[in-house]
């Protein structure tokens, strides 16, 4: 750490005077990477489908659900409907008629 | 015991004395004595009708309990059902819809298109608009296909899996038999065929395949039509297409085949390693060609699944496989539970690596097949289980260069999964979970470097 905090404070030029500044300014450089990496993964997983083509992947997603289930609620009406017509009940396909 | 157990063992009787005689009487060894018993397995089968035909089908994915000729014969089983009498699917239709197919729907062909153990398909045309569950709305007037669970079938099936399970009991109480698990295995085997009997379950897959592909042009699944979906009766669109085994040079010639049959194998690694989910149960029958060049998949009874991190493995192995790198191959196939005892990994690496040379890295095309009958027979010779995905697996690979020689002879299906596996470990090391484990240490293996 104390490595990182010298090579933050390396100025330019200073960095080639030397293996030590080198490696200061080398270890500076590699853990604000490391930040800026870090920050942007957290950032990226915390705003989980933030971005627009996130959003358009989970609407997509939404909407394949609410379509599934309508596609279930339609088949299942079919079945009341085919039960309901064998007791006499009504006739679907003559009210879709 | 009933009349139809005694059929039943009739039947089992002579094609055992078939397959002894085949076999020689033991006299032959090996892969030809095998042969012989798997041929006489799936004429059993084709003689005894619907149950066991799809028995036999469902044995011919699960290359994890049967040996490898026993799958891949099995695999060619056929259907040959005459067609149900349109009075009885006509009472089916109706009691399923509420009303005759005649008033459901604008026409209805009495006539089936197509006939199998199960149920069978009439071409019928749609009276109203239809909004299905993914892409365009169907018109009124569209072409649907019917599917129509056979009259009896279920009964049937039940009556044939009572006389199995009690068959399968006896064979538990075989010492040389007990390890296949019979009643286990029957048990799974009826929870699938329950699951492909309520055609509600395939209407759903298809929904899903056809969401997970809605960005590919060149991929189509038929729009199911709910409204007139049940558990006995699944009304999809009709599409035009000739089967793979109808594909002809003609019909090449107005296609990019070579395209086609490279994109097919693509579509099957997209659903194994990006979506987890996959049509297990892929053959010439269930996938065909339309004449604007596209392919349609039908029938989505079987479906493997696989866990993400199976789908990282998987491609790991993939792409051993295509470069030839055995101890790879092996140590991702442990990650997907195939555990080779310590003392023969060395025979198995080195067999392993004789079977890629022999048949994916030499001259000329590779043949996946014969890679994969070899490695499921070399397992079979060590007595290494073959967990039940990875066989699935292995099973699905096979069929997928099948199908894709199908449609175009040439292909080599090694070479066309090369860059979509290192393409999707590429894409999987880079998502951020994988990078926060990965990029610290590479940065300082990297500062290691610079400073040394």
């Amino acid at each position: 750490m104390a490595a990182v905090e010298r090579g933050r404070t390396t100025r330019v030029g200073e960095s080639a005077e030397g293996a030590e500044p080198f490696a200061d300014a080398l270890a500076a450089l590699v853990a604000d990477e490391k930040d800026r990496l870090r920050r942007e993964l957290t950032g990226g997983s915390a705003a989980a489908g933030g971005t627009p083509p996130e959003l358009a992947s989970a609407l997509a997603a939404l909407r394949f659900e609410v379509a599934e289930l309508r596609g279930r609620m339609e088949s299942l009406q079919a079945s009341v409907d085919a039960v309901a017509a064998r007791l006499g009940e009504r006739d679907p396909a003559g009210e879709e008629g | 015991m009933s009349a139809r157990g005694r059929a039943i063992a009739a039947v089992a009787l002579r094609r055992a004395a078939a397959a002894a005689w085949q076999a020689r009487f033991g006299l032959r060894r090996g892969r030809a004595r095998r042969e012989a018993v798997a041929r006489q397995l799936r004429l059993a089968c084709e003689d005894l009708g619907p149950a066991f035909i799809k028995l036999g089908q469902l044995a011919s994915v699960r290359p994890d309990v049967f040996g490898p000729e026993v799958v891949f014969e099995l695999e060619r089983l056929q259907d040959r059902i005459p067609a149900a009498p349109y009075a009885e699917v006509r009472a089916i239709v109706t009691a399923e819809l509420g009303a005759p197919p005649e008033r459901v729907f604008a026409s209805f062909d009495p006539e089936p298109v197509a006939t199998a153990s199960i149920a069978q398909v009439h071409a019928a045309t749609l009276r109203r608009d239809v909004r299905p569950v993914v892409g365009a709305p169907l018109a009124a007037g569209t072409r649907l296909a019917v599917k129509v669970v056979r009259p009896g079938a279920e009964a049937a099936i039940a009556a044939d899996l009572g006389v199995a399970r009690r068959w399968a009991a006896r064979l538990a109480r075989v010492p040389r038999l007990a390890r296949w698990r019979p009643e286990a295995l029957l048990g799974e085997f009826e929870a699938t065929l329950a699951s492909e009997l309520d055609l509600r379950n395939e209407g759903r897959v298809a929904d899903r395949f056809a969401f997970d592909f809605a960005d590919d042009p060149l991929v189509v699944v038929p729009r199911v039509v709910w409204p007139h979906t049940t558990r006995r009766v699944l009304t999809t669109e009709f599409v035009d297409g000739w089967r793979l085994s109808e594909l002809g040079d003609a019909q090449r010639a107005g296609i990019d085949a070579r395209g086609l049959a490279a994109h097919g194998a693509e579509v099957f690694l997209r659903q194994v390693l990006h979506f987890g989910r996959f049509h297990a149960d892929l053959h010439p029958a269930n996938l065909f060609v339309t004449p604007d060049g596209r392919i349609c998949y039908l029938d989505f009874g079987i479906v493997g699944r696989t866990t993400p991190g199976q789908r990282i493995a998987i491609a790991q192995v993939l792409a051993a496989l295509v470069h030839g790198d055995a101890e790879r191959a092996l140590r991702y196939s442990r990650v997907l539970g195939l555990e080779v005892p310590a003392a023969r990994v060395g025979e198995v690496r080195s067999a392993v690596d004789g079977l890629m040379r022999a048949h994916l890295l030499g001259r000329g095309s590779t043949d996946v097949r014969g890679f994969a009958l070899g490695f499921l027979a070399m397992l079979a010779d060590f007595r290494i289980a073959v967990p039940e995905g990875y066989g699935l697996l292995v099973k699905a690979l096979v069929t997928v260069e099948g199908v894709a020689r199908a449609i175009y002879p040439d292909i080599d299906i090694v070479e066309t999964a090369g860059p979509f596996a290192t393409r999707l470990i590429a894409a999987q090391l880079a998502q951020p979970e994988r990078l926060r484990e990965r990029v610290p240490a590479a940065l300082r293996a990297a500062l290691r470097e610079l400073v040394a």
